[in-house]
């Protein structure tokens, strides 16, 4: 307790207690030492002094006793009444006896017998004897008792004394040190006192005013360096704080912005607290706002999707047990019903005996991803138009069905159909046209099957129907297979209402058989498609199964392909000449068509190869060829007099004019052989113009400008529309056959070609009618105000030699 | 060997002689203690140092003597290195000699004589009979209630050239020579 309160005082107090703690002690000590060196003296001086006097007395009384005179004696000893300490005197004979004596009145006479020579210290009392001696002979002895009283009293007061000079310096040394004590003190509570305001406030820009150069200057010193020291140390830890928390600040907000824009949060589970801790996206994930959040586990499982959430819990519990990694896809719900998809991942950490502590793992929401998939997956395997599964899912599907089939040894069938004339009303009506149509026709069909059956639609207006499991007996099966097609023929073949436009449609169906796998699945389909094609070509709205036969035609069209694209190189196409004639069966040029000199088969007609060329690009080259032919032939008649003036007319296909360099290609044949452009009458079928009517406008202008004539060829075969016609710049129109065929006996066919002749008449157009075989036909034409005429009546496409023999027969006959 | 034995021998020969002497003042006579008086006083008087030359203290006894075997009280004593020597005198003669004169009473017609015959000697004058002093002895025995006192006529021992102690003089009655002293 003393020991506390001495550490715990300040140093001046500490210092004061220590120098009067010595000084007192020394003081004291001193004090004791003088008082008893003082007791001391008073004792011998004493002793001396009563030695003295008893010698003095005795001397004195000597001679008394010599002399055996008491009365003297006494008297000697009376004198020691001068000395009042003296309290009693007893003079000894030799024999013992009490020869004189003396004592103060009032004194008991008690003096205890002291042998002389020695003497005796009691409490109150000095009894000394000193012999009585006279010339060296001893008489007697003297006995004086001393009260040592009056001893006392002047020992005691040269104790008090000596005490209070020794409390008088005691007094003096404390003044002294307290004062002094400042001087050492003073800067030690200085620096404490700065010291404690530094640790208080933390303000290190302070320092201690130096004082000397001692221990406490040298202190201050120090600590006004460990200051400056700290003060730097600080100032540079400040620095680096605030570069760690910019930093801090700046990855937290990269790691947010990061965590945002991939759509992943991270999260802490502390197993055994059971506290769960969000990222800012996980509650944005999640739906939820913190403080909505329970932020455990069961909070967790319970935003988790239901159907889920077994599956979830499941897999933590395994990750925790078993240590399985934690990577699931589940679906979380949404506080307002919405729900999300979520990949998780997670890591379990352990204790040193493995029992799980935390995890920590992150959730990314992969909602868009999930749905972006299902787009692509439904691209891959659905037509996004009609919603139908495409060629490949088809596919997929007729390849199990058809391995199927070879166990349950049941017949199964594929259609193969599209829509006839389809493209033609794409073309003229618009796409968005054609697309409700397909979406409508999809749903026909699927309204005419099982649900197990398969509806694809392989692009445009291509559908394929998969019929599984249908009988094991061919027969059976072919006959309810018949009756699915009808279902689907007739299904398609009812009007359609499309944007408030009544359509009617019909479709060709192909059909084709399988049982166990004797051919693969694209011949399967291959055949199913010729076998519509074949529907097609029968007069389409129609179905047709399979048969070798046909494919048999198939192949030789191939083969055809193939020797086509060699004849060509080998010059075996050459051109017939059909004469064209004006009034008064004057010849005005000829048609230039085209026949193949098949070193077998002979000449073959254009009606049997320009299809199969149409199919490719071979109708290109032989386009080409026949510009090419044609311009020479024009060249060679232009340098005699009798052909200089015959306009030659050339087909040109489709593909051909929508060349991109289609006018350069005839501009540059034309230059070649130095052919008069006017003399060179191109003829387009309609499908050419209803490709694409600006285009192909802009390219008839361009070759009007070049002077090519162009002719309107088939026309009033397809959809030409009169509105459109107007804006063709076109020389002449060709009356197609068809009208002319019939137009003796069928007047509506008369009154078409009137209509057509009036209209070109009234658009400057010149009309031209083909396929004129009699004369009547002729004399019918003539009068409905045709003025140009092309058929058999004048003349068969015939070669050159003849035709121009024919030429010259005509002119002579006129001439 | 035999320094030993006569050492021991003259130690018992000395213990006889002192009890014999205790013996002898055992019934105090009063010419003892004059005896022992007188050796006693000449302890506090100075002789001038002529008159002790041979080393002898002598006392002559003038007239009668009345001491008889008690001035052998003396015998042996010493006084510093003086020793005492007792001789009994009749004539003046030899009183020059003398360092100590007791004057017995019988002696006592001629005292005037006596003064004169010694004056200017260092003769201590001593007697016991009343009126001595008064008549220039210098140290007169007188008894006081039994005891034996004295009286000390100091102008005469001044004359005579002693120095007398003054412890002595406290002790006797002091006598001046013309009428009697007190």
């Amino acid at each position: 307790m003393k020991a506390e309160w001495l550490r715990d005082a300040p140093i001046g107090r500490k210092l004061l207690f220590i120098s009067l703690l010595t000084s007192g002690i020394a003081l004291f000590v001193v004090s004791i030492v003088i008082s008893a060196r003082g007791a001391i003296e008073w004792r011998d001086r004493s002793l001396a002094d009563m030695g003295i006097y008893a010698k003095v007395i005795g001397s004195n009384a000597a001679s008394a006793m010599l002399f055996d005179d008491r009365n003297a004696a006494n008297e000697v000893l009376s004198a020691l009444s001068a000395n009042p300490d003296v309290v009693d005197a007893v003079l000894y004979d030799n024999e013992g006896r009490v020869f004189a004596r003396y004592s103060v009145p009032g004194h008991a006479p008690a003096m205890p017998f002291v042998h002389q020579g020695t003497h005796l210290f009691t409490v109150g009392q000095l009894i000394v004897s000193e012999p009585v001696q006279f010339k060296g002979e001893v008489l007697g002895a003297l006995n004086l008792e001393s009260d040592l009283h009056g001893l006392y009293r002047g020992l005691l007061r040269d104790i008090a004394l000596t005490f209070l000079a020794a409390g008088g310096v005691f007094l003096l040394v404390t003044i002294l040190f307290s004062r002094l004590q400042k001087t050492i003190v003073a800067p030690i509570v200085e620096l404490a006192d700065a010291m404690q305001g530094v640790s208080a406030r933390q303000d290190y820009g302070v320092r201690v005013s130096e004082r000397g150069k001692d221990e406490v200057g040298t202190l201050t010193g120090a600590f006004n360096i460990m200051l400056g020291n700290i003060q730097s140390r600080d100032a540079e830890l400040v620095r680096q704080q605030e570069h760690l928390e910019a930093e801090v600040a700046r990855r937290t907000a990269s790691l947010t912005a990061a965590q945002r824009i991939a759509h992943l949060g991270n999260w802490e589970w502390d197993v055994v607290a059971n506290t769960l801790h969000w990222s800012d996206e996980m509650y944005r994930i999640f739906g939820l706002k913190p403080q909505e959040f329970g932020a455990t586990y069961e909070a967790f499982l319970q935003a988790v999707h239901p159907e889920d959430r077994q599956s979830v819990a499941t897999c933590v519990q395994s990750a925790l047990d078993e240590s399985k990694p934690y990577d699931i896809d589940y679906r979380i719900r949404l506080p307002h019903g919405a729900e999300r998809n979520v990949h998780a991942q997670g890591e379990v950490y352990r204790d040193e005996e493995g029992r799980p502590l935390r995890m920590v793992g992150t959730v990314q929401d992969i909602t868009e991803r999930k749905r972006t998939e299902e787009e692509i997956n439904n691209l891959a395997y659905y037509d996004p138009l009609t919603g139908l599964p495409n060629r490949r899912l088809f596919m997929d599907r007729f390849r199990l069905a058809v391995s199927l089939s070879a166990r349950s040894n049941r017949y199964g069938a594929v259609l193969f159909l599209d829509m006839d004339k389809f493209k033609t009303l794409n073309d003229t009506m618009g796409h968005d046209y054609g697309d409700v149509l397909l979406q409508q026709v999809a749903q026909r069909i699927q309204g005419c099957v099982r649900e197990t059956d398969t509806v694809a639609r392989f692009g445009g207006d291509e559908y394929a129907v998969l019929i599984e499991e249908v009988a094991k007996l061919a027969n059976d099966a072919s006959k309810r297979v018949a009756l699915v097609a009808e279902k689907i023929r007739s299904a398609l073949a009812r009007p359609y209402s499309v944007k408030g436009h009544a359509y009617h449609g019909s479709s060709s169906i192909g059909v084709n058989m399988y049982c166990g796998s004797r051919e693969d699945i694209d011949t399967l389909l291959k055949h199913a498609d010729l076998a519509m094609y074949q529907a097609k070509e029968s007069g389409r709205n129609a179905i047709r199964f399979f048969d070798p036969d046909m494919q048999l035609a198939l192949e030789k069209h191939a083969e055809l392909e193939s020797e086509m694209r060699q004849a060509i190189a080998k010059q075996e196409l050459c051109l017939h000449y059909q004469i064209q004639v004006g009034d008064g069966n004057v010849p005005l040029g000829a048609e230039a068509l085209v026949r193949w000199q098949h070193p077998q088969r002979g000449l073959i007609p254009p009606g049997q190869f320009i299809p199969v060329a149409e199919e490719s690009s071979l109708i290109l080259d032989i386009g080409h060829w026949v510009m090419d032919d044609a311009c020479r032939q024009l060249a060679a008649w232009g340098r005699k007099e009798d052909t200089g003036n015959l306009v030659l007319a050339v087909n040109v296909s489709a593909q051909q004019f929508q060349l991109a360099d289609f006018i350069e290609k005839v501009d540059a044949v034309l230059r070649e052989h130095k052919v008069e452009p006017s003399r060179l009458k191109l003829e387009l079928t309609e499908s050419v113009v209803l490709a694409d009517v600006a285009d192909v406008v802009a390219k008839m202008r361009r070759l009007k400008d070049m002077g090519v004539k162009l002719s309107l060829d088939d026309f009033g075969t397809g959809y030409s529309s009169l509105s459109y016609l107007k804006a063709l710049p076109i020389d002449q129109i060709k009356i197609d056959q068809s009208f002319v065929r019939d137009i003796v006996s069928e007047p509506n066919d008369a009154v078409m070609v009137k209509t057509i002749i009036d209209m070109a008449r009234n658009f400057r157009m010149d009309v031209i009618a083909e396929g004129v075989e009699t004369e009547a036909q002729c004399e019918m034409l003539r009068e409905l105000g045709c003025k140009s005429y092309q058929g058999y009546l004048f003349g068969r496409p015939v070669p050159l030699a003849e035709f121009e023999s024919l030429f010259c027969r005509l002119r002579e006959c006129r001439g | 060997m035999l320094a030993g034995v006569s050492k021991i021998l003259r130690f018992a020969a000395l213990c006889v002689l002192s009890v014999c002497i205790e013996a002898q003042a055992a019934p105090t006579g009063e010419y003892e203690v004059k005896a022992a008086f007188i050796h006693n006083i000449a302890k506090f008087v100075e002789w001038p140092a002529a008159a002790t030359g041979a080393g002898k203290l002598r006392l002559c006894i003038l007239g009668d003597d009345p001491f008889g075997g008690n001035i052998n009280v003396l015998r042996g004593k010493q006084i510093g290195r003086l020793v005492w020597e007792v001789t009994r005198i009749n004539a003046f003669a030899d009183m020059k000699s003398c360092q100590v004169l007791f004057i017995s009473a019988s002696g006592h017609d001629g005292i005037g004589q006596i003064r004169k015959h010694i004056n200017g000697s260092a003769v201590l004058t001593v007697g016991d009979t009343r009126g001595y002093a008064e008549q220039g002895v210098m140290v007169n025995f007188y008894l006081e209630e039994n005891k034996v006192r004295f009286e000390i006529n100091r102008a005469a021992a001044a004359r005579a050239g002693f120095r007398i102690d003054s412890k002595l003089l406290r002790l006797g009655r002091i006598v001046s020579e013309q009428g009697g002293g007190k």
